[in-house]
């Protein structure tokens, strides 16, 4: 670009640089007239015009540099986003934190990414204390940058890092975090016992979630002495994964979720400190109990008083997960009062059935009212380690699950036996899956089990034997699921169309007056059938004589 | 039914229940009591209190946050996860979405600024300062020795 008055403008710049540089040149004349060799003279001559321009260009760099800036700053606020009140914009930086885990972290400063976007955003991001509160193990003066930066908001810890051995990383970060342990609101730690202890001790006034990790040795259990001087008022959540603190701890109170993991209790009255727990904490939400060993034989709560039942009317979830001792199980349960939006989970452990666990069902007393309000049951069975099956149940209100349960299919027949009868449940639909295996004792309880809940309307089979469908035919001698309008098979090729045809023809043609007055509350006959890809078309159209036929093909 | 005004003159009749989605209206309501009079709205425009009306109305039904709802979401780690009709009443241009989340804070509408929040968040995340200047027209304004200064504090983040 050639411009008419750059070079008057550049002569005048570099005047102006001369005439503030006389003294100098004059000393330098001095100086010069030193020299006899005109060469030299010419050469510092040049040396310094040289100089001067180069003076002269960098003023002219810093002018137009802070001019830029200036126009930068003005176009940034006329940028849509910075109409935001700065306070939102901070808002907004603490949402699109994405960091989940120290490994994400540290390779994404999420917050020095947003500060390197403009001036504003630097300028938000350092007076937002909020921002810095989640520390997470950075190098060890970044650590002291995010405490600073925090100023006095509550702190979110974390340290989760599964090593063996205490890392130099994790007692760095606890010597410099330990100090702020009344600012804590919430604390993710795992190590060893030894290495976090020192920094449990302060009280925590602050602290509302508390996550403590064992690594280390695979022994179950680590005695803790007592946890932040026993003054944590505010904590609600708390998780223990194989660090054993005693149960008669003030930490365990007022809480709304506990989980205790990989933890073994020696004392007898173990269970019943963990009973007075929930007594402690009439807003739990929820409880999950998982890998935990009772060290004792079920004789020993022989000799302790019976404690109340424990009404836990916000118990959302309860999660009994591989407990070895299914007396522990039925034995916190039989305490346990909860609602009937409560999810019951159960991991059985190897051998145990479902009957093991729960307690029997007093009308007097109900325990669990989930189960009583059970419409709908699912049991799906996979060959896949012991070949184990997995139950889940769902309310009527909004399909909300009530139960799930895995357990071993070698337990299944003994749980056919036993549900509906340990507690009644009024089951509208079931849907079972991989009931494939010819075992004539799981038939036959399933019968039983069928013939125990006559309220059931509709029925799904997905790859199972003919025996176990057959089961469904109405005759003289049993009448099953009364109620049944609905029948669904699918990928049972083993059950002959004959067959099927003649169970359909034995549900529509029923007599209904055989029906017992008291089950007869609607259409009583076969409704519809669905099936997918399984019959030809001369047997559906057959089928279709009877009822509404849905078939799907492959 | 309440009748709004807002700065460009244009009047809006709606439902108490929809208006009462916005805390600042509903204490204005209870402080005025039953009255014809139109509740003027110096800080929204039409084409903004169309859409935020369109945002009431489809969650008029729904509880208002509570107190401990707000407390508890000081405590979590929040996610950005937007309902699905959310997501696509607030798929507008930056200009008015911006407007929107201007508008939710001045009518206190903490879940529809929280929709436009975390909108905005989602936007930025994962993207480089150069990918941010670019989606929202910011320019680069550091001086040079501030961009030194932030180039020394991101190795700093980094080397642990």
């Amino acid at each position: 670009m050639h411009l008419v008055m750059l070079p008057r403008l550049m002569q005048m710049l570099i005047d102006e640089i001369r005439g503030m540089h006389i003294s100098e040149q004059n000393t330098d004349a001095d100086s010069a007239l030193l020299y006899e060799n005109q060469m030299k003279q010419d050469r510092a001559t040049i040396d310094r015009e040289t100089k001067i321009i180069e003076l002269a260009v960098d003023a002219v760099q810093a002018y137009a540099s802070q001019l830029l800036l200036g126009l930068r700053q003005c176009r940034n606020r006329t940028a849509p986003i910075h109409r935001l009140p700065h306070e939102i914009l901070s808002e907004i930086f603490q949402l699109a934190d994405d960091r989940e885990s120290f490994t994400t972290m540290w390779r994404d400063p999420h917050f020095h990414r947003v500060a390197g976007v403009s001036r504003l955003w630097r300028q938000v991001v350092r007076e937002s204390p909020r921002l810095w509160k989640r520390i997470f193990p950075l190098s060890g003066a970044l650590v002291d940058r995010f405490i600073g930066q925090s100023r006095q908001v509550p702190l979110e810890i974390s340290f989760d890092h599964p090593t063996k051995e205490p890392s130099a990383g994790l007692l760095d970060y606890l010597l410099r975090v330990g100090p702020q342990s009344h600012r804590w609101r919430s604390c993710h730690l795992q190590g060893t016992p030894d290495a976090l202890e020192p920094f449990l001790r302060a009280p925590a006034p602050m602290l509302e979630i508390l996550d403590l990790g064992r690594s280390g040795s695979s022994a179950l259990s680590f005695s803790h002495p007592a946890l932040f001087a026993g003054h944590t008022p505010r904590l609600r959540e708390l998780s223990l994964r194989g660090i054993h603190v005693p149960l008669d701890s003030s930490i365990y109170a007022g809480l709304t979720s506990l989980r205790l993991f990989r933890i073994q209790y020696t004392q007898p009255n173990s269970i019943h400190q963990l009973i007075s727990i929930l007594h402690s904490c009439p807003l739990l939400r929820k409880l999950d109990l998982s890998h935990i060993k009772f060290s004792f034989p079920h004789d020993a709560l022989d000799g302790l008083p019976t404690q109340p039942v424990v009404e836990l009317r916000r118990l959302e979830k309860l999660k009994f997960s591989q407990i070895p001792m299914a007396w522990a199980v039925h034995h916190i349960l039989s305490r346990l009062s909860a609602p009937s939006a409560l999810e019951l989970d159960l991991e059985l452990d190897l051998g145990q059935s479902l009957d093991e666990v729960l307690p029997q069902y007093l009308e007097s007393q109900p325990y669990l009212q989930n189960l009583l309000a059970m419409h709908e049951l699912e049991i799906v069975c996979r060959p896949q380690g012991n070949y184990w099956c997995r139950l889940m149940g769902k309310s009527s209100e909004s399909e909300r699950r009530v139960l799930a349960a895995d357990m071993e299919v070698r337990g299944l027949q003994r749980m056919f036996s036993n549900l509906g009868n340990i507690f009644p449940l009024p089951l509208e639909k079931l849907f079972l899956s991989g009931f494939h295996f010819d075992n004539e004792g799981i038939t036959t309880a399933f019968a039983e089990f069928l013939a125990r809940h006559p309220r059931i309307k509709e029925i799904s089979f997905s790859n199972c034997s003919g025996e176990f469908i057959s089961t469904l035919k109405f005759t003289p001698t049993r009448k099953l699921c009364p109620l049944l309008q609905g029948l669904t098979i699918n990928g049972c090729d083993k059950l002959p169309e004959e067959t099927l045809l003649r169970l359909i023809e034995s549900r529509v043609e029923m007599d209904v007056t055989h029906i017992e007055a008291a089950h007869v509350e609607g259409p009583s006959r076969l409704q519809f059938f669905k099936t997918s890809g399984y019959l030809n078309l001369s047997a559906v159209s057959a089928l279709r004589k009877y009822l509404k036929v849905e078939c799907r093909s492959w | 039914m309440v009748n709004l005004v807002t700065s460009d003159n244009e009047s809006f009749t709606v439902e108490k229940a929809v208006a009462s989605r916005s805390v600042l209206i509903k204490n204005m309501l209870e402080d005025v009591g039953e009255s014809d009079q139109p509740i003027p709205l110096p800080n929204v425009t039409a084409s903004v209190l169309k859409k935020v009306l369109e945002y009431c109305d489809h969650h008029k039904n729904e509880p208002m946050p509570t107190s401990e709802d707000l407390a508890a979401e000081d405590t979590r780690k929040r996610t950005t996860d937007i309902g699905e009709w959310d997501q696509k009443f607030i798929q507008v241009d930056q200009e008015m979405l911006f407007e929107i989340i201007l508008a939710a804070n001045y009518l206190d509408i903490k879940p529809l600024l929280d929709v436009g929040c975390k909108t905005v968040a989602n936007m930025i995340k994962g993207k480089t300062p150069e990918e941010i200047r670019k989606l929202f027209n910011i320019v680069n304004d550091f001086t040079p020795e501030e961009e030194a200064q932030i180039k020394k504090e991101n190795e700093w983040a980094e080397d642990r």
